[in-house]
């Protein structure tokens, strides 16, 4: 026999593993970073409209970063580079250039055509608008 | 010029980098609130500390993002009233002039 809420659970599944894709994700772009950098630099928060994905660029602006999606699949692209200002000798040097390149495929919990990308004080956002059938919907209660 | 890391928010990466005019200091601020960031100089000591903006909505991957701090010992050289910053892209850039006496001088040598 089916539990009442059933459905309500296999909603939240859909949610896990779209969260276990963003997972995977971030540990390999996490693994393009090295060691560089201290504490977290990718981020998803999740609100009734959408996730959206952050990530720490400094220095970069749009022009030096490519979000593409095409057929269900999201690709961020983008390389820091950095040059020693010129007549200057260095005492230390912490910060990193790097490159990312990563794909990955858009579950069909989001609407594909209506993601959306800034980069905004050094941070990429990703907007990964829901789809309709998952955002929050009043339902109204009828008085018999 | 030395640095000292504290645990209690993120140390930001920074790059020291001197001329024969001056010390500049690159670190990576991303996301930090441009209104939020300070930059102290005492005693010898400049504290850099910058909070970063919120991001909206519930994280449900990695952490609110907190605050940035870090402590640097200048040298003495360093004329105090002639630092300038900005902060560009997540970016923050600091211009530390030497003082005049410091700054490495040409003498000129006669001939005859």
């Amino acid at each position: 026999m089916l539990s009442p809420w059933f459905g309500a659970s296999r909603a939240f599944n859909e949610m896990d593993a779209l969260r276990r894709e963003m997972d995977a994700l971030f540990r390999t772009y996490d693994a393009d970073y090295g060691e560089v950098g201290v504490g977290p630099v990718v981020r998803m928060t999740e609100d009734d409209e959408a996730w959206t994905v952050f990530m720490d660029v400094p220095g970069l602006t749009a022009e030096d970063v490519e979000v593409t999606v095409q057929a269900s699949r999201l690709t961020v692209q983008g390389i820091r580079r950095l040059a020693a200002p010129e007549g200057y000798q260095a005492h230390r040097r912490e910060r990193r250039e790097w490159r990312l390149a990563r794909s990955f495929r858009l579950p069909s919990r989001v609407e594909a055509d209506a993601v959306t990308a800034e980069v905004k004080e050094g941070v990429l956002s990703v907007r990964l608008p829901k789809a309709p059938e998952l955002k929050p919907r009043q339902i109204s209660v009828q008085s018999a | 010029m030395s640095t000292d890391k504290t645990h209690s928010a993120m140390a930001p990466a920074v790059d020291i980098y001197e001329s024969e005019d001056e010390y500049l200091i690159l670190s990576d601020l991303p996301g930090a609130d441009p209104a939020s960031l300070s930059l102290d100089l005492d005693h010898g000591q400049l504290t850099l500390a910058a909070t970063r903006l919120a991001l909206g909505g519930e994280v449900v991957h990695g952490s609110e993002p907190s605050s940035f701090h870090r402590v640097f010992r200048l040298p003495d050289s360093i004329d105090a009233e002639a630092v300038s910053a900005r902060l560009d892209k997540g970016v923050l850039e600091v211009h530390l002039p030497k003082r005049e006496a410091l700054k490495p001088r040409r003498i000129p040598v006669h001939t005859g």
